[in-house]
């Protein structure tokens, strides 16, 4: 019974520490590498978005929409998965203006990662 | 996802850890550990409790699933639809099924075997066929995300499980047969003494096993000592060599001190209660100690691994304008391929080169005509979107805060068609 009672104790010891101490960052792939770049100012309007993860991921949970100045969606047809860790996605033609990458990934060690890339047009002659 | 979510992730994943190791534990102990002479019958009890421990682990599994959909619904309890597809588009969904299916297969096996008389090769038989179903824990683990030399850390990741469940799993399988003996007046001296030196052999093989494959795997996720400090998963990290190191010092107390003490009190056939409340009370403890490990075992598991710390930090600022390189301090890089001038077809090109990483250096980035287009932390890979013309292909080492780029770099030009 004391045994037992040590078991629960401890495990619920860990439970509460876990619960309580957990910080706010859990996920596990991250953009390492992106085309555009985070933060970048172009010239010319890219024709797709890579993103370079730092684990593989899985493409039947995985989405990346990028969205232009006017909040509409300027991504379009399939997501691709260009090697493991890599993806892209296909760009309508885009005028200057601010745009926001917005992704999600699931990374093969089960873990689910959200976030967002931004990069930025500027009219050619500028 | 929110904070008790992750804690129930945590506690779950640490539910699985400590049911496997409890099925390797019993089963081990009642095929190899009990002496020759112990009962058909009491190999018996273990044998069914490890098959129990079975459906503890099942149960865990299904909640690990759930809380695996949740995540993939936003926090949400999951559809079937989600689930069902989770379990068949993905690679750790399709692990799942599988290692779930062996369970069952195995504690079906167990319970059948473990019906009427339990013969011992049977229950040897179903020690050597968990191994498979606690190594492949490692096939959804950190382990499998790493993209340098995977196998070597996938089969590290599975002998630190296999030793730490043989260990932690068996001492309180120790314990608990100890406390049965004792409970039914049944605890001869000479058996004690062989039975606590057979397991001292296996937990001491295990011990070394466990430190070796986790100090590689330290190596391997946390990369620096640095990264050791500053990340929460150094820092539990820091926590479970704690917990280990107390462990290994009652383990080593008992190795140097009770084994002896209680093999030359079974020659000289006096009791001794005392020492052996001492050794029991020691045995809970250790166990205890073994249970936190697999507390801060589930920890780790949901959290980045330290090596990827600099990629979270970054997500929310932009990257900082690019700045001198730095001193190579013995880093160097030579593109291998492609070669000076090679013409290409398609927009992919195979990247390979030799690093030197000298005193800084931890991996490579690749640039066309001065644009960051990949990381690479082996010896090359894949470049991809490449339009048709001649570009410039650079690449130069990178110290492991992923900003600062060393003086060691390298160019080709090359032309895609």
């Amino acid at each position: 019974m004391f045994f037992r009672c040590l078991i629960g104790l401890s495990f619920f010891l860990w439970a509460f520490v876990i619960v309580t101490a957990t910080p706010p960052v859990w996920a596990h792939a991250y953009p390492a590498v992106s085309v555009p770049n985070n933060g970048a100012t172009l010239k010319e309007a890219p024709s797709e978005v890579r993103i370079q993860f730092t684990e593989a991921i899985e493409m039947a949970f995985s989405a990346v929409t990028v969205i232009g100045p006017n909040k509409e969606i300027v991504s379009q047809g399939k997501l691709r998965k260009l090697t493991d860790d890599s993806l892209a996605i296909g760009l309508k033609p885009l005028q200057a203006g601010n745009y926001t990458v917005e992704w999600q990934v699931l990374s093969v060690d089960t873990h689910v990662t959200e976030g967002v890339l931004r990069f930025t047009i500027v009219p050619s002659g500028k | 996802m929110n904070n008790a979510m992750v804690g129930l992730e945590a506690a779950i994943s640490a539910i699985g850890y400590i049911a496997q190791a409890l099925v390797l534990g019993f089963f081990v102990t009642a095929g190899f550990l009990l002496p020759g002479s112990e009962s058909e019958s009491f190999r018996r009890t273990l044998a069914i409790r490890a098959c129990r421990f079975l459906i503890v682990f099942l149960c865990a599994s299904v909640g690990a699933l759930v809380i695996q959909g949740a995540k993939l619904q936003h926090g949400e309890l999951p559809s079937l639809e989600i689930l069902w597809r989770y379990l068949t588009a993905t690679q750790s969904g399709k692990v799942w099924l599988i290692r779930a299916g062996y369970a069952i297969a195995l504690a079906l096996l167990g319970f059948s075997i473990t019906r009427g008389t339990a013969r011992l090769h049977g229950i040897r038989w179903l020690a050597l066929l968990s191994l498979p179903l606690i190594a492949s824990r490692s096939l959804t683990s950190h382990a499998i995300a790493v993209k340098l030399h995977t196998s070597w850390v996938i089969a590290a990741d599975a002998v630190h499980l296999i030793a730490t469940a043989l260990w932690a799993g068996g001492l309180v399988a120790v314990l608990t047969t100890v406390r049965a003996k004792r409970n039914q007046a049944d605890l001869s001296l000479v058996w004690l003494a062989q039975f606590i030196n057979r397991f001292s052999r296996l937990a001491f093989v295990s011990v070394a096993l466990f430190f070796c494959a986790g100090l590689y795997l330290s190596w391997v996720h946390v990369g620096s000592l640095t990264t050791l400090v500053a990340t929460d998963s150094g820092n539990v990290l820091i926590v479970k060599l704690g917990l280990f190191a107390a462990m290994l010092t009652l383990g080593a107390i008992n190795f140097l001190s009770t084994r002896p003490a209680i093999r030359d009190m079974a020659h000289a056939d006096v009791g001794n209660n005392s020492l052996v409340d001492k050794a029991t009370t020691r045995i809970v403890v250790e166990s205890m100690l073994g249970l936190a490990i697999f507390a801060t075992t589930g920890y780790l598991t949901v959290l980045p691994p330290g090596v990827h710390a600099l990629h979270a930090a970054r997500q929310n600022f932009p990257p900082a304008q690019a700045s001198a390189l730095q001193p190579a301090q013995g880093a160097k890089v030579e593109i291998i391929a492609p070669v000076n001038n090679q013409a290409v077809t398609g927009d992919r090109v195979e990247l390979r080169f030799n690093l030197t990483k000298g005193n800084r250096g931890h991996h490579a980035h690749a640039y066309i005509d001065g644009e960051l287009i990949g990381m690479f932390e082996g010896n090359g890979g894949t470049l991809n979107g490449i339009k048709p013309g001649r570009h410039m292909l650079e690449v130069r080492v990178v110290a492991d805060d992923h900003q600062t780029e060393l003086d060691a770099t390298d160019k080709v030009l090359f032309i895609a068609k």
